[in-house]
C-alpha cells in the first residue's frame, strides 16, 4: 500500500497548475482570439466579436502582410543554415587537440550565454554609418561599401542574419563537439588502414556519427530563428519600410496598436510555422546511423 | 611517407588551426572590447563606438551611471524576477518529474508530451497578457515571476525527467523500508541524488530569466519596477548620444551573467547541450 503512495499525485499539482494557467491556457485562448476582432481602438472599451477567418484572410490577401510570413521562415532558414555550418567548422577546429582550445571555446560560447538586448545594442553601433564596421571597410580600402548596415533597405535584413549567426554559432559549436567527442576513435583508425582521405573520413565517418547532433542543432538553430525577435526588436523594429518585419515584431506592432485579435491570428501562424519546420526536421534527420 | 616529415606537417598543421582560432575569435572579442573601451571615454570620444583605446580613463563613468540609472534599484528587481521563479521551477519541477517517472500511467505520459511541446512551440504574448490580467498578475513583479516559472517548466522538467530515469527505484524503496513517508522519502533522498542536475536547472533557469526582455516589455511597462534589462533600454533611449554611458549600462548588465558563467560554466554547458532543443 505504501508503493501507491509514495509516489503521490499531489507532487505534479504545483508544476501543472503553474503550466496550465501561464502556459497552456494562453496558447488554446490564442486560438480562440485569433479568431475574434478582440482590440482597444475604441477608449474604455475592450471588445472581442467573433469574425471567424477574417483576420487570417486579411493576413493572406495583403501581399505586405502575407510577405512577413515568407522573410520570417526566410530568417529562420538562413540563420539555421549558417549556424550549422558555421558551428560545425569550429567544432572541428576546436576538437584537434590543439593549445588553448578550451579558452578559444569559452570565447566563442560567451556571445549565447548573454541577452540578444545587449547583443542587439552593440552591433547596433558597430554598424552605422561612422561606426566600427564602416571604418574597418574604408580602412583595407573598401569605400564603395561604407553605408549604414541596417537603416538601407536592401541590407538590414542580412545585417540582423548576420548578427543572429554571431550570436548563436558557439551554442551549436558546443552540442557538435559534444557529439564529435562520441565518436569512436576506431572508425577513424579502420578509414586510415583503408586510405580513406581527410574528405572522405569526413563524410563517410563523422557526418553519419553526428546526425544526432545535426538534429538537436537543426531543431535549435529553427526553434531560435524562427521566434527570433529581442534582437530584431532592438537592431531594427522591423524597419527600414518594413524589410525586416518578422513575425514576432509585428505581433508586437500589432499589440501596441491595440489590434489583439490580429497580434494572436499572427501567433497562430507562428505555431503552425513552428510545429511544420519543427516535424519536418526531427523527420528528415532522426535516422539511426547504423541502421 | 618518413615519420619526420609527418611530424612536419603535423606541427604546421597545428600552427594553422591554433592561428586560425584566435584570428576568428577576434570576431567574437572586438565587440566586447569596444564596449569595456567606450565606457570609460568621453561622450564626444565614443559617438562612433570605435576600437580605439581611451584617451583617459573615466571610471566616473560608472558613478554617475549607477547613480541616474538607478542600477541598484533595477539590480533588486532582475535579481528578485530571476531568482524566485528559479527556486519555484526548480522545487515544482523536480516533484512532478519524480512522480511522472516513476508512476508511467497513460495520463502521466500526456503530461509529460505535454511540457515537452512547450520545448518547441511559442506562446503567444498577447494571450499571455490577457490571461495574466485575468488573473490580476499584469505589471507586477509578483506576475511577472510566475509567467517567467511557466515558461522556464518545460526545460526543468525535461531535465530532471532525463536525470531521474537514471537514479534506480531501490533508492525509493530504503526509504519506504526506513518508514518515511513520500515527502520525507523525496526530500532526504531522492533530492540531493539530484544536484548536478539541480546546480544546471539554477544555472541556466537564472540566465534565462536575467536575460529576458521580450517578457517585461509586453508585462511589465512601470518604469519603477523595471528589471535591469529595461532600465538599459531605457537609457539608450534617452542618451542616444552618449554610447560612453550606454556601454557602462551594458557591462552593468552584463557583469552578473559573467560572474555566473565562470562559476558554472561546466553546469551551464552540460544543461544546454541537454536541453538543447529548448534553446
Amino acid at each position: 500500500m505504501k508503493h501507491k503512495t509514495i509516489y503521490h499525485w499531489g507532487f505534479t499539482v504545483p508544476a501543472l497548475l503553474l503550466y496550465s494557467a501561464l502556459f497552456l491556457l494562453p496558447v488554446l485562448l490564442n486560438f480562440y482570439y485569433s479568431l475574434t476582432n478582440w482590440n482597444a481602438v475604441r477608449l474604455m472599451s475592450e471588445s472581442a466579436k467573433w469574425v471567424g477567418f477574417k483576420n487570417y484572410i486579411k493576413i493572406f490577401s495583403t501581399p505586405e502582410l502575407s510577405a512577413i510570413i515568407l522573410r520570417t521562415i526566410n530568417f529562420g532558414l538562413v540563420t539555421t543554415f549558417f549556424k550549422n555550418i558555421l558551428g560545425l567548422f569550429l567544432a572541428l577546429l576546436l576538437n584537434a587537440k590543439i593549445k588553448s582550445r578550451n579558452s578559444l571555446r569559452a570565447v566563442f560560447f560567451l556571445p549565447s550565454i548573454l541577452s540578444p538586448l545587449i547583443i542587439g545594442l552593440i552591433f547596433g553601433s558597430f554598424f552605422m554609418t561612422n561606426g566600427f564596421f564602416n571604418q574597418l571597410l574604408a580602412g583595407i580600402g573598401l569605400h564603395r561599401f561604407v553605408h549604414p548596415w541596417l537603416t538601407t533597405q536592401s541590407t538590414a535584413l542580412g545585417t540582423t542574419m548576420a548578427v543572429e549567426i554571431w550570436r548563436q554559432t558557439g551554442f551549436l559549436m558546443v552540442i557538435y563537439l559534444a557529439g564529435l567527442q562520441m565518436i569512436d576513435a576506431v572508425y577513424y583508425e579502420a578509414a586510415d588502414i583503408d586510405g580513406a582521405s581527410p574528405w572522405q573520413k569526413f563524410t563517410n565517418v563523422t557526418l553519419p556519427r553526428i546526425l544526432p547532433a545535426i538534429s538537436v542543432n537543426v531543431l535549435l538553430g529553427l526553434a531560435q530563428g524562427l521566434k527570433a525577435f529581442v534582437i530584431i526588436f532592438v537592431l531594427t523594429n522591423g524597419g527600414p519600410n518594413s524589410s525586416t518585419e518578422l513575425i514576432s515584431t509585428i505581433m508586437f506592432h500589432e499589440f501596441g496598436k491595440k489590434l489583439y485579435g490580429m497580434s494572436a491570428a499572427y501567433g497562430v501562424i507562428m505555431f503552425v510555422i513552428c510545429a511544420f519546420f519543427g516535424l519536418l526536421a526531427l523527420k528528415i534527420t532522426n535516422r539511426n546511423p547504423d541502421a | 611517407m618518413p615519420k619526420r616529415k609527418l611530424s612536419m606537417t603535423r606541427k604546421k598543421m597545428h600552427i594553422l588551426q591554433i592561428s586560425t582560432g584566435w584570428i576568428l575569435s577576434l570576431i567574437v572579442i572586438i565587440p566586447f572590447l569596444i564596449v569595456l573601451f567606450n565606457s570609460v571615454k568621453t561622450e564626444n570620444e565614443s559617438i562612433n563606438m570605435l576600437l580605439t583605446p581611451p584617451v583617459a580613463v573615466h571610471l566616473e563613468n560608472f558613478v554617475t551611471v549607477w547613480k541616474i540609472g538607478s542600477i541598484l534599484k533595477s539590480y533588486r528587481n532582475s535579481l528578485f524576477v530571476s531568482v524566485t521563479p528559479t527556486l519555484i521551477t526548480m522545487l515544482s519541477a523536480s516533484m512532478c518529474s519524480y512522480v511522472l517517472v516513476r508512476k508511467q500511467t497513460g495520463i502521466n505520459k500526456f503530461y509529460y508530451k505535454l511540457f515537452a511541446m512547450g520545448l518547441m512551440f511559442p506562446v503567444s504574448m498577447v494571450s499571455v497578457v490577457k490571461v495574466s490580467k485575468m488573473f490580476g498578475l499584469y505589471n507586477s513583479l509578483p506576475g511577472l515571476i510566475l509567467v517567467f516559472s511557466s515558461l522556464i517548466l518545460p526545460l526543468t522538467v525535461f531535465l530532471y525527467y532525463g536525470f531521474i530515469r537514471a537514479i534506480p527505484k531501490e533508492m525509493d524503496e530504503a526509504g519506504i523500508m526506513d518508514g518515511a513517508n513520500a515527502l520525507q522519502v523525496f526530500f532526504r533522498i531522492l533530492f540531493p541524488m539530484m544536484k548536478p542536475v539541480t546546480s544546471t536547472v539554477i544555472l541556466l533557469n537564472f540566465l534565462n530569466c536575467w536575460n529576458d526582455f521580450m517578457v517585461p516589455l509586453y508585462l511589465l511597462p512601470d518604469p519603477d519596477r523595471s528589471v535591469i534589462l529595461q532600465q538599459v533600454y531605457n537609457f539608450y533611449g534617452t542618451f542616444t548620444a552618449s554610447w560612453n554611458l550606454v556601454s557602462v549600462t551594458i557591462i552593468y548588465a552584463v557583469l552578473p551573467v559573467v560572474v555566473v558563467y565562470f562559476l558554472g560554466q561546466k553546469y551551464i554547458i552540460s544543461g544546454m547541450t541537454a536541453g538543447a532543443i529548448k534553446g
